[in-house]
Formats: structure tokens, sequence, C-alpha cells
């Protein structure tokens, strides 16, 4: 995965029914509770199949697809450079994309056999997001600027966008109609329309500097904005404003991670980040208009992807151990 | 050309450049390019570990907008301001320590330390009724209200400049947060305000000269805003699809009310023109010349018949093209002509709700009609009232005045304070105009009974009624033209020519 080899950050919920206080000594709880070896070579992104209890790692050459809760391997899809994977369940299909070749790997979840090597007009395609809204995979291709559109269905590529400037980074959607892309030289994200893929205008991330990682609570309408400064923007999408900026880890932060709210009308929640420093950060959603720092786990440089299962609540981290790689299996 | 025609033309010309060297020199709004390099003293408090604040990013923002910011301390004297373009005055300074450092000092002051605005006579002393800090613990449900600023003066040069109409906004991001508000007084344009209250003002500005609380004259503009120590931040603003839309960007304009303010605050003042009765006179029978003028009066009045004919003498010695219309005529009459003028001896009663909506600038004589022409409420002694008035009212009779609004054209270059308006005493009429009024004059000691205003073309008069074009109000009592001094004289002839060119 380039220079960035893992994707960072994972939003956990947290503590609903409980209070700040109690929350607050849940968080310091946390520690690595498993190390699942996945061999030498830098790892990429991570996802959970939390249904099927599988782990999917982007991984150098291939995928490597990992038992959830065993973290025994259970398998491989070749897929040369790999950098981001994303999952389309209702189709049982997953991507991977393939930064050297300018395609994205298509891979049957259930026999994780190829389906398909996708080629793309962008190049070096790099964070991938599935849109259920939309049915399409979107692939950022930082190095012409641009976003494929793939149908999650078919593994057709739908559309190109016209070059939206800056280097693209982590992306998110909203699941009706808008994709988010973090342009990290530019300190904004971009808006697009996901069935036209045109430009919809930017968003500016207050006094973050270096966007690259996304996620978004859709239902809260809040994008959370990795920065490479240590800053996480909370921005309102509805008008792209950002009233919240949480401190977190420093350095390369993930191009994808998951918020995963729990409690009453899942609302309230806490967000994991990874940061290359090393450092997990807690963020807690104490509301939808209000959110605080929580604690602070080290791990190990060079972090920065997450995958949270909703299952045991635990926070998955590609990290690296020596010469190998390893996912860290983080929680209370 | 035939040579006629020729001094015809340089006649033309030789009196339009009399005009425009004639008129005073109104203050643009300085574009943000101009503000590269302007120096910008910013008062803030001591950092404290558990108390975060916006300073830094205030600070941030000037700079980005091109100021180049000076921090200074609540201790500094006030010659830490020499030679700066404008004091910021944070509410992290401490008010009692800073007490009336930059009240005198000739530099416009911008600040949001609501606490200050007493030392700065930007508003009275009393807390809760002159100015108040809405402070989310001890008034949560208050504090969601203030979220909702109303935009009072759609044609201040800030909310202008912005293209804002009166409506409500969006102060702050939606979480409660402190606020604070003042009253200021009679001359200050309340730009913004809230909870319906016409000056619980959020946002108000002091022309350079305009008489502050307790008639202290503003040494150079003043700006009072609603934030507080730590939501800078929050001021609204929306980016993304939603920036395309006109009503969005309306609503979410609480950062650039900050910088308009800013904006507006270190822009030259309004320079007014010293007083000189002739040539005001002269300029004014200059824009007079040939315009048509409707003199409406009750044809055949008694008391006051005399005065009307000497006012209608005037008009004309002016050059005004004048014709008389009864107070029964319709409003008809009025097309076509460049002003109105509503005679004192018209009745309330029987004028009815006429020249309300003429395009047709109006300037009225009598203060009773100033809710029929929604130039103010209609609470009689609330909205408008009388002074001397026989049987009608408590108030003595009066003859003097008290220019607040000494900045404006209209205050014919008199100096703030007192001036003596009529020989004898009489009745004099006052009325309570919306915020988006120019305030000229009011009754002596009475701040809130303002007795020369004006509204420009589209001001929110009362209800929400757009002037539809200039209206203003001179308090001229049947009789009194014939008794008005030379002063009063001549801020007839000033108010008559801001009516018909708005100058």
């Amino acid at each position: 995965m380039k220079r960035r080899n893992v994707v960072t950050f994972v939003a956990i919920a947290a503590m609903l029914l409980l209070g700040a206080a109690t929350a607050t000594a849940a968080d310091a709880t946390y520690h690595v509770v498993a190390t699942y070896k996945v061999g030498a070579g830098s790892p990429g992104d991570i996802q959970l199949d939390a249904a099927a209890r599988r782990i999917y790692l982007a991984h150098g050459d291939r995928v490597d697809v990992l038992d959830a809760d065993t973290g025994k391997k259970v398998g491989e899809i070749a897929a040369k450079g790999a950098n981001d994977i994303a999952l389309a369940p209702e189709f049982e299909h997953g991507f991977a994309s393939n930064g050297g070749g300018n395609t994205v790997t298509m891979f049957d979840t259930a026999t994780l056999k190829v389906l398909k090597t996708i080629k793309l007009d962008g190049k070096t395609p790099d964070a991938m997001v599935y849109d259920g809204g939309s049915k399409r995979v979107f692939v950022a291709e930082p190095g012409s600027g641009t976003v494929a559109a793939i149908d999650a269905a078919t593994g057709d590529v739908i559309a190109t966008s016209a070059p939206l400037g800056g280097e693209l980074r982590g992306m998110a959607t909203n699941g009706y109609g808008d994709l988010y892309v973090a342009a990290e030289d530019k300190n904004v994200v971009h808006v697009m329309d996901t069935k036209t893929l045109g430009a919809l205008g930017d968003f500016p991330v207050g006094s973050g500097e270096g966007p690259t990682g996304l996620t978004i609570d859709a239902m809260g309408r809040r994008l959370f904005v990795a920065c490479k400064n240590g800053t996480m923007p909370v921005i309102d999408t509805d008008i792209g404003f950002t009233f919240e900026e949480l401190p977190m880890g420093t350095g390369e932060a993930g191009d994808t991670f998951t918020f995963a709210p729990q409690g009453k009308g899942g609302w309230k929640g806490a967000i994991f980040v990874a940061s290359a420093d090393g450092t997990l950060s807690i963020e807690r959603m104490l509301a939808f208009i209000s959110y605080e720092a929580g604690t602070k786990v080290t791990l190990v440089k060079g972090i920065y992807a997450v995958a949270y299962d909703p299952k045991t609540h635990r926070v998955f981290v590609p990290a690296m151990s020596g010469k190998e790689a390893v996912i860290l299996a983080v929680g209370q | 050309m035939k040579l006629s025609s020729m001094k015809k033309l340089l006649a033309v010309a030789a009196t339009v450049a009399a005009l425009l060297l004639s008129v005073p020199v109104f203050a643009q709004m300085l574009p943000v390019s101009a503000l590269k390099g302007k120096k910008v003293l910013f008062v803030t408090g001591e950092p404290e570990a558990d108390h975060p604040t916006d300073d830094g990013l205030v600070k941030k923002h000037l700079e980005s907008l091109g100021f180049v910011v000076t921090m200074a301390k609540e201790t500094d004297p006030a010659t830490k301001a020499n030679g700066m373009d404008l004091v910021v005055i944070s509410s992290t300074a401490n008010a009692h320590v800073l007490q009336a450092t930059y009240r005198d000092v000739s530099i416009p002051v911008f600040t949001w330390n609501t606490y200050e605005y007493p030392e700065m006579r930007m508003t009275g002393p009393h807390l809760h009724t002159d100015f108040e800090v809405v402070d989310p613990v001890q008034h949560y449900a208050q504090s969601f209200s203030e979220l909702y600023g109303y935009i009072a003066s759609a044609t201040s040069p800030i909310t202008e400049s912005l293209g804002l109409k009166s409506e409500l906004f969006g102060t702050l991001y939606l979480r409660p947060a402190t606020v604070g508000w003042g009253k200021p007084a009679a001359s200050a344009r309340v730009v913004t305000n809230f909870e319906g209250f016409p000056r619980r003002a959020g946002i108000f500005t002091y022309e350079k000269d305009s008489s502050m609380y307790d008639d202290f004259v503003a040494p150079a503009r003043r700006v009072g805003f609603y934030l507080s120590d730590d939501n800078f931040h929050l001021l609204t603003a929306v980016y993304g699809p939603g920036a395309k839309d006109p009503e969005l960007r309306a609503w979410y304009s609480g950062l650039k009310l900050f910088d308009a303010s800013v904006r507006w605050a270190v822009s030259p003042p309004v320079t007014p023109q010293a007083y000189d009765p002739s040539r005001l006179h002269e300029e004014l029978a200059q824009a007079a010349k040939g315009k048509k003028l409707l003199f409406v009066e009750r044809i055949n009045a008694g008391e006051g018949k005399e005065a009307d004919e000497h006012m209608v003498a005037h008009l004309k010695a002016l050059g005004f093209d004048v014709t008389i219309a009864d107070q029964m005529d319709p409003q008809a009459k009025a097309d076509g002509m460049d002003m109105v003028v509503l005679s004192a001896t018209c009745s309330k009663y029987k004028l009815a709700n006429k020249y309300r909506d003429t395009t047709v600038p109006v300037l009225v004589l009598e203060g009773l009609f100033a809710d029929t022409m929604r130039m103010a409420g209609r609470g009689r002694y609330v909205d408008y009232g009388e002074h001397g008035e026989e049987k009608e009212s408590d108030d003595p009779p009066e003859n003097y005045l008290n220019i607040v609004g000494a900045w404006s054209p209209m205050a014919a270059g008199l100096k703030p304070g007192l001036v003596k308006f009529t020989n004898e005493t009489g009745t004099i009429k006052w009325a309570r105009p919306t915020p988006d009024a120019t305030v000229i004059a009011t009754l002596p000691n009475e701040d809130e009974e303002r007795a020369i205003f004006g509204y420009a073309k589209g001001a929110t008069m009362d209800g929400g009624f757009l002037a539809p074009a200039r209206r203003t109000l001179f308090p001229l009592d049947n009789p009194a033209f014939d008794d008005l001094t030379p002063q009063g004289v001549a801020l007839f002839d000033a108010t008559v020519m801001w009516t018909l060119t708005g100058k």
C-alpha cells in the first residue's frame, strides 16, 4: 500500500446506558487481548465481515482471510499491490484496490475466488468504500485525482469522475447520495454526487491539517475526519460545518474507519482512532452535538487501520511486530 | 454645438460637480483586499488552563483577513493602541481590570466583551437591563433562544454588504453557548437583535460622532458583537452543497456578520460637513430645482394655515414645483411626484392610511402619523407621543432637541448635544422607530423619544413593513415652522434634502 500501509481507525460504540464517568473507567480497560500473526510484509487495510466472522487484510500481493474469533488463517486472495478493501455483503463480493496495476480485484467472499480484475481509467487506486444506497464501490485514484464508480453486482466500471484536485485519501458515503473524499494536501473534504460523480463542493476541516481518514455516522449526519496534525474535526454534513475538534494521535491516519453506534436509538457511541504515532485514541459520543476525548491507549508505531467487531466489541488493528505483520485484537 | 447649448451643458456639469463636492463623504465598506497590513490591537485576558478560549482562533482568523495583530493584556495602557487601525477587545479581558482604558481612543473599537459595554459607554451600566450575558448554565432555555438572531437592520452597511434581509438567522452552531446583548443608545444602529426585543442588540454599531450612553460622543466607530470567550468557532457558516442554497447562505451568516462588522469598524467613518446653513440652503436649492413636491395639508385649516403657507413658500423658494393637496385627496396625487410632505394640519383620522404605500419619499411632520405610516408601533405614549400637548401629554412643552446622530447629513452639521429648535416652547411630537431607522435627534433627557429620524428605502419598519421609499419624521406642529430657530430651519432643510436625495 505505497507509503501508507495500514489503514487506521474504527469507531466503536461504547457506553450508552452507562454515563460518561462509567465510560471513562471503561475506556481505561482497553488493552491488547490477542495477537494474530499474518506473516512478513507490511499490512494494509483491514475489513471485518462480522456475520461471517472473517477478517480481510490487504497484505502486499494478496488479501489474507482470517477467522475473526481465533485468528486462524482460512484463505487468501491474490491481489498484487493490495491497498484497500471494500465488502459488499449483499452481493457476497469483495474488492481490493491494487495501486501498482491500476486495477481492482473483485472476489467472491463465499469461495474467496477471484471473479474479475477490473481495469481502471484512473491511476493508483487506493481508498475504497461500498455505498449501500447506490450499490456502488467507489475507488479513490490519487494518481489522477479522480474517483471511479464500480457496480458492486457486476464489477463494471460505471464512471470515472473529472479530476477533483488534491491528493485523495479516505472516503465515506451517507447512503443517500453524497460521497465524501478527503483531500490531504488541500485540507478539505470533497463532496460528490454518488449518482453522477459530479463535484458538489468542499467542506473545510477547521484547524485540522492533512485529512486522511473519514468515517461517518449517517444517522447523526456527522463526518469524522482524521487529520495528521492530531486533530479530528467533527463535521455536520448538512452544512459542512466543523462544530467540534477532538484531539487524537498524530501522524498518518487511516483511509477508512467505521462508526458503530450503540445504545438507545443507535445514537451514543465511542470512536476509536489509530494513528501512526502508535496511539489508539478513544473519542466518546455523549450526544449528537456533544463529543469528548477519552482515553489514549499506546500500541505500536505505524498503525493506522482498524476494524470493529460488534459481536465482541473488540477492535482489530493491523501492526508490525518486528518484521512480521500482526493483527492486534484490542478489547476490555 | 451652439454656444447656448454649450452654456447649458456647462451649467449642468457645474451643478453636478457642485453637488458631488458638497455632499458629505460617505464611508464605503473597505474591500477585504484593503485590510491587508491594517494593524489590530487584540486585547485579551490571561489564558487559564481550565477555561478554554477562542482568542487564538480569532487572532488567526484576523490574520487570515490580512490584519497584522498585536496582542495586549487588560492591564496595558491605552497608549498601546497608538498607531493601530482597530482595537479588538475579547470577552476574556476582565472588564473590571480593563475599565475605561479604550473608551476615549479615537480608533475604532470592536468588542464582544459585554461587561465592557458600560465602560465604553456603549450601553448603560445595569446588568439585565442595559446589557446581559446569557449563560447556558444559568439560562439554559434562553441560551437556545439566542441561537436565533434577527436581522433588525437590512439597510446597515454591514447587512447590505452581505445582501441580508430582515429575517431570522442562526447566530451560533446548534449547541447552547454564552452570548451577550446590549441595549444601546438611540443613535446606535441595531444590526441584529434577540427574542423579538428591538433593542436587545446582538450586533450594534455607533458611527463616529454619534452620542452613546450618557451622551458620550463616540470618538471613533464602535461595534458590539454577541460572542463570548469560547464560541467564535461556532459562528455559523455553510459549506459544500448547502452553500449553493441562498436561503441557507443567509441563515448561516454568523461568521460573515463578524467579518463584515470588523470591516465596517475599520473602514473610514462618515465625515459630516460643518454647520453652514447658507451652504446647506444652496445645496438643497440645487437639488430641489424643478423637483415636484406634493404638500398635503388640511386646506383652510385653522391653526397652522399660516405656517403651512410659509413652509410652502420656503419650499418654492428652494426651487420645488409645489402642488397642494387636501388631506381628503387620494394618494394617487403623489404619482409622478419626487417627494411628499404631510403637514401636521392634516387630521390623522381623515388622512387614514394614505401615503403609507407610495413609492415616493415622504416627509412626515406629524408624529401621530407614525403608526399609520408604519414608522412606529401603535401604542400611544409608548410607540409615539408628544410633549406639551394640552390635555394629552404629561410632559411639559419643549423647544430643545438633543442631537444624537451628528454624523448624519440630516443633522445639518450641528454638534452633538442640545440645540434650540424653536424660539418658544411648544408641542413636539416623537415616535420610537424600529432599529432600522437612523435617529438624528431625541427629546432632551428622553433617549427613547426620537424626534427626527429617517428610514432608507427598503428599511424594515414596524411589523416588518418594508419602506417603499425614504420616510422621515420631522416634528413640526401646526404653527411651529414660523417659530423655528436658524438651527431648526437648518435641520428642516437637511431633512428635506435627505428625504429627497438620501444625502
